[in-house]
């Protein structure tokens, strides 16, 4: 046996040695699950028990709190019998490879990917694909970096593999998404999920490769972490920052995007509106869209709504008010009024005063 | 006559099928997966490529993975 030869059976051997793991704890779950289930069966028998003493006692509001109590048991139940049956299942998917079947794949593995290779120290396989390009997009080389040394750890299968790229080529907006995909090194892999956990768990290492390496060649573009439409990201129509879709502002008025610094909003109807758009209101000075913004129907000069409704607008202070000419007179009232000395001593002016 | 078929296509269920002495691998992949095209899957026999017109043996392994699949965003 040479050197190389030895050294896939000694990954073939972590794999299988680390499927044998997870297997394994798998079945732990199972107990621990079934446990807190037979519990909850406990549990149960034993309101059981009180509440037959309750009602041959005739302690009827005790009665009552045991059956709340065996209704709060019983909202467990369905939760633990469907984590169970999911355990169940995913262990009928579990199948321990043999040496010679997890040997063989890895020498699929050379076949089918020009880049292969063991890294021992960090009990990775990595795959190199191709230079890849989606929709004019150049994307580049990426390393499919599966750490075969953490399978038994494998809870959510993205987590025990990578996504580098080699060659990065990110997006405008985010530099931790690579490709629509992948953000931070992970992939998501949507409709391969199923097919991927299958691969891992039996240890077919080659179609696990191919799996997420077809993810890879393919866009999805009703579910991309960042749109290839908006790749290299949404400039702001004002100052021109390049931003992602998420951080963007629409305009309405004028049908375009901005970035968090250039967008307003209108005063009186909070609608998100650029600054170009927005309008002054000469009476309140607040910022107005176009559609909260009319004119006064006196002197005809733009003003806001609100100002309007409240009769704001200075060409209606011009018109003298009745309550306004009142208060002129008011004076005039007060000297008309006889100058009868009052037995308190006031003068007629200061009983005016305090009356008004 | 039965053969291991893996198909890596949505849930990447691994069984054992009985097949007719005469089965080509064109004929095996029209019946397990209608309505697909064979040229949107890598397809190996014994985890080799092989011809359309291959006739499967007994205890053959056979792989059909799609060449594209739609990834996601979380």
């Amino acid at each position: 046996m040479d050197a190389t030869e030895r050294k896939m059976f000694r990954v073939a051997e972590t794999i299988q040695g680390q499927l044998r793991l997870l297997q394994r704890n798998r079945c732990q779950d199972a107990i621990r699950r079934i446990a807190g289930m037979v519990e909850s069966f406990d549990n149960l028998r034993r309101a059981n028990d009180l509440l037959a003493v309750c009602l041959s006692r005739g302690w009827n509001a005790a009665a009552s709190q045991i059956t709340d109590r065996v209704g709060r048991g019983l909202t467990d139940l369905p939760y633990y019998v469907s984590e169970i049956e999911r355990m169940i299942d995913s262990s009928k998917l579990l199948k321990l490879p043999t040496l010679r079947d997890i040997r063989a794949d890895l020498v699929q593995l050379e076949e089918e990917f020009e880049q292969f290779e063991y890294v021992e120290d960090g009990e990775e396989l990595v795959v190199t694909t191709e230079a890849i390009e989606l929709e004019d997009h150049y994307l580049g080389e990426f390393e499919i970096r599966l750490h075969i040394g953490k399978l038994a750890e494998m809870k959510r299968h993205s987590s025990i593999y990578r996504i580098v790229a080699l060659d990065p080529h990110p997006a405008g907006c985010n530099e931790s998404v690579t490709h629509p995909h992948v953000s931070d090194e992970h992939l998501c892999e949507g409709d391969a999920s199923a097919a991927i956990e299958a691969a891992l768990t039996n240890g077919r290492t080659c179609d696990f490769f191919q799996l997420v390496n077809a993810v890879l060649t393919t866009y999805n573009p009703h579910s991309p972490y960042v749109s290839l439409d908006h790749w290299e990201g949404i400039p702001c129509h004002d100052c021109g920052y390049t931003m992602s879709e998420g951080d963007a502002h629409w305009c309405e008025s004028c049908q375009q995007d901005y970035c968090s610094e250039c967008i307003s909003y209108c005063h009186r109807c909070d609608e998100s509106s650029c600054r170009g758009c927005l309008e002054e209101c000469s009476v309140c000075g607040e910022s107005m869209c176009s559609s909260c913004m009319t004119k006064c129907p006196e002197c005809g000069k733009r003003l806001c709504k609100s100002c309007v409704e409240d009769q704001q607008c200075p060409c209606f202070e011009e018109d003298p008010e009745p309550e306004e000419n009142e208060d002129e007179r008011e004076p005039d009232e007060i000297t008309s009024i006889p100058s009868d000395p009052d037995p308190a001593g006031n003068s007629p002016g200061q009983v005016r005063t305090e009356a008004a | 006559m039965r053969i291991l078929f893996i198909n890596n296509d949505g849930g990447g269920f691994a069984d054992y099928v009985d097949v007719t002495p005469d089965m080509t691998v064109d004929k095996f992949f029209a019946q397990k997966l209608p309505g697909r095209e064979a040229g949107d899957f890598l397809i190996r026999v014994n985890r080799q490529p092989v011809a359309r017109d291959y006739v499967l043996q007994d205890g053959d392994r056979i792989t059909c993975t799609p060449v594209k699949i739609e990834g996601a965003a979380v």
